[in-house]
């Protein structure tokens, strides 16, 4: 050391260094205490977006299980009727009851008989061509199914044509074994004789030679069996359309339903009008660099509460197929909280101004007091509270899955959204020197937009065949904060019931 | 480390505080320690950036040394000097320094900064840095000459 302590930083260094100094036990025992809820909190946050992935994916499992729980199962009425023009399925018996049974000695026609067996027997189902048997002839055996039900063809005369000509070798033998299979089922069946009808469909002359149903005599003349012999088949022709159109009647539900949905959900274009409550619960995390006592998450959570807000839009969906639909709108979200009353120190703001700074989870504000008399650096004010109320525009895009069942249908659904800072400001009572007044000031600190995640799943209800209302719990979480170069980074996340109605095109 | 937090601190207590805050954040960061450096390096650098933290969120006070010059020419003779200034009465002097001075002291003396470093981490200009460390030796030095541990410097609002 010289004499004029030029080299006191060295006095200082070595004097000090070495030093050692016993720490109190409350020290470590703060420590301690501190430590356990640091530890519960540091879990609790750590793993935040691993559980929000973790939540998205099981909702997206949930939705995919439920629409394939939910999706109808393959109909065979359905299958058939799409695979072939010369099928239909089963229907209850007493739409395909037959008639008075025929008289005895009624003329038989040589183009005459125009009944059609419908069968309500499981598996391949087949209209078969019958002849009307004729008391002059040998009684006709005819082998039909279990259940077997005569449909006159007048009830069925618009949708049904009839195709009487040579049936090349692979038709003809594909059609000889669905008859054949329709027919070897029960045996020899009573067959109830109905009237001719001039309204012919599907005509067997026994005296064609060219027919390939001959008549075999039978000991009971109510009986008869067909014969069939591999040469010339008349098929009849089903046009299920017209069928739907004119006799919706006799063709099950199931077959019809699907067709009749398909055409309505399948690239319909509708408007959604939704307004919503919303639950905020924002998750904040501390900036390593900026964050320090006063200006940390626990801070600011004790001591700001969170209001509910709202939000409302519109939304257009269009239905890519006819579960999936696609959707994107513009929705405008409201949200507000409190900060508790408090002390506000002056310093000097980004442009030089000397300004009551207070920080909150959104960012930062300066206040200037509305009298003349400003605040110099370090003047401290009290504040009698604080509200900070944000506004964003969002422009929503997802997809959702579209469930129906009857007028009900739930659609899960998920997606991204932007939303786009349209004011975020705040109104505080300041006790300065100038009295106390109600001051307002924008928030510091706040991104111009932030990105979100959607996922939900409605319930809607169809009031007409254009008109549904609906509601739809969403869950919204923040992806990215929406501040910046603050010390508590603030992702806004909200639980809300969207309730609207939906107007399809 | 409980030396470093009251060479930052301004007294026993505040020391306490940042230790206690310090070695939490220690623990709650224990997993980035990277093994690049010793261990005790990176906590004492977890350690002085919280005492900084705290600085930094405090109201910017600017205090203003103010020196007396002493006429009566009683200037302690080194030896004495060196003898009588214990680690202890070291620590309380460097205590007394307004909390500005002290954090550029310590950055600057301990931690081995230089200016523009310490211009960065107090969010103040480099000069500011330069001066604020010639006042505070300066102040020292005349609390030392002096045997005088006992005023605290007058802080002036600017």
């Amino acid at each position: 050391m010289s004499t004029d302590l030029h080299d006191i930083d060295d006095l200082f260094r070595d004097g000090i260094e070495e030093h050692r100094e016993p720490v109190p036990a409350l020290v470590w025992e703060g420590i301690s205490n501190d430590l356990d809820k640091k530890q519960a909190h540091y879990y609790r946050h750590k793993y935040y977006r691993t559980k929000m992935a973790a939540l998205f994916l099981l909702v997206i499992c949930l939705a995919g299980g439920t629409y394939v729980a939910f999706q109808p199962s393959a109909d065979p009425g359905e299958s058939s009727s799409k695979t072939k023009s010369n099928t239909v399925t089963g229907k209850p018996a007493r739409e395909f009851s037959s008639k008075s049974p025929q008289k005895e000695g009624d003329q038989p026609g040589s183009n005459t008989s125009k009944y059609l067996q419908q069968s309500n027997t499981e598996g391949p189902e087949a209209a078969v061509p019958a002849k009307l048997p004729d008391a002059n002839e040998a009684p006709v055996e005819q082998s039909l199914p279990a259940n077997a039900t005569i449909l006159r063809a007048k009830d069925v005369l618009p949708g049904i044509t009839t195709s009487h000509q040579p049936a090349s070798a692979g038709s003809k033998k594909k059609n000889l074994n669905k008859v054949s299979a329709n027919t070897s089922v029960a045996g020899n069946r009573n067959v109830s004789r109905k009237k001719q009808d001039n309204n012919s469909m599907v005509s067997i002359n026994p005296a064609d030679p060219n027919n390939s149903v001959k008549p075999v005599a039978s000991p009971d003349p109510g009986f008869s069996r067909l014969t069939i012999t591999p040469r010339y088949f008349t098929v009849p022709v089903f046009d299920l359309q017209a069928l739907t159109a004119t006799h919706r009647s006799i063709l099950p539900q199931s077959a019809a339903a699907p067709a009749r949905s398909g055409l309505r959900n399948t690239h319909v274009f509708s408007l959604s009008v939704f307004a919503a409550p919303n639950l905020s619960f924002d998750h904040l995390e501390d900036d390593a660099r900026l964050a320090g006592p006063g200006q940390n998450r626990q801070d600011i959570h004790r001591r700001e509460n969170e209001h509910v807000s709202f939000s409302g839009g519109v939304i257009a969906d269009y239905g890519l197929t006819e579960k999936i639909s696609i959707q994107a709108g513009l929705t405008i979200t409201s949200s507000s909280n409190t900060i508790s009353p408090g002390v506000v120190y002056a310093r000097p703001d980004n442009n030089g101004h000397t300004r009551y700074e207070l920080h909150c989870s959104s960012g930062t504000v300066y206040i200037s007091p509305k009298g003349t008399i400003q605040p110099a650096a370090g003047d401290s004010a009290k504040t009698s509270g604080t509200s900070v109320r944000l506004t964003y525009v969002g422009i929503p895009a997802g997809v959702s899955f579209r469930i129906k069942t009857g007028r009900l249908s739930f659609y899960p659904g998920l997606g991204v959204g932007l939303n786009i800072l349209a004011s975020g400001k705040t109104t505080t009572g300041l006790s300065s020197p100038n009295g106390n007044e109600i001051t307002t000031a924008p928030v510091s600190g706040l991104k111009p937009a932030y990105m979100e995640g959607q996922i939900g799943v409605g319930m809607e209800y169809d009031l007409g065949n254009r008109i549904s209302v609906g509601i739809r719990p969403t869950a919204r979480m923040a992806l990215t904060p929406i501040n910046k170069e603050t010390p508590v980074r603030s992702f806004q996340n909200f639980l809300s019931v969207q309730a609207g109605v939906r107007l399809r095109f | 480390m409980f030396t470093v937090c009251l060479r930052y601190g301004k007294d026993r207590h505040e020391a306490e505080e940042i230790l206690q805050e310090g070695f939490i954040r220690v623990f709650s960061s224990l997993h980035q320690f990277r093994n690049e450096g010793s261990l005790e390096g990176w906590i004492r650098r977890v350690i002085v950036t919280t005492a900084l933290q705290r600085f930094r969120s405090r109201p910017p006070l600017h205090a203003v040394l103010t020196f007396q010059p002493d006429e009566s020419g009683g200037v302690m003779e080194e030896e004495l000097i060196e003898s009588r200034l214990g680690a202890k009465e070291l620590l309380v002097l460097v205590q007394k320094l307004p909390s500005v001075y002290r954090a550029v002291f310590n950055l600057y003396v301990f931690e081995g900064y230089r200016h523009k470093e310490i211009a960065g981490l107090l969010n103040i200009s480099e000069g500011t840095s330069k001066s604020n460390l010639y006042d505070a030796r300066q102040w020292l030095k005349e609390k030392i000459k002096k045997g005088d541990h006992q005023p605290v410097p007058k802080k002036k609002f600017l």
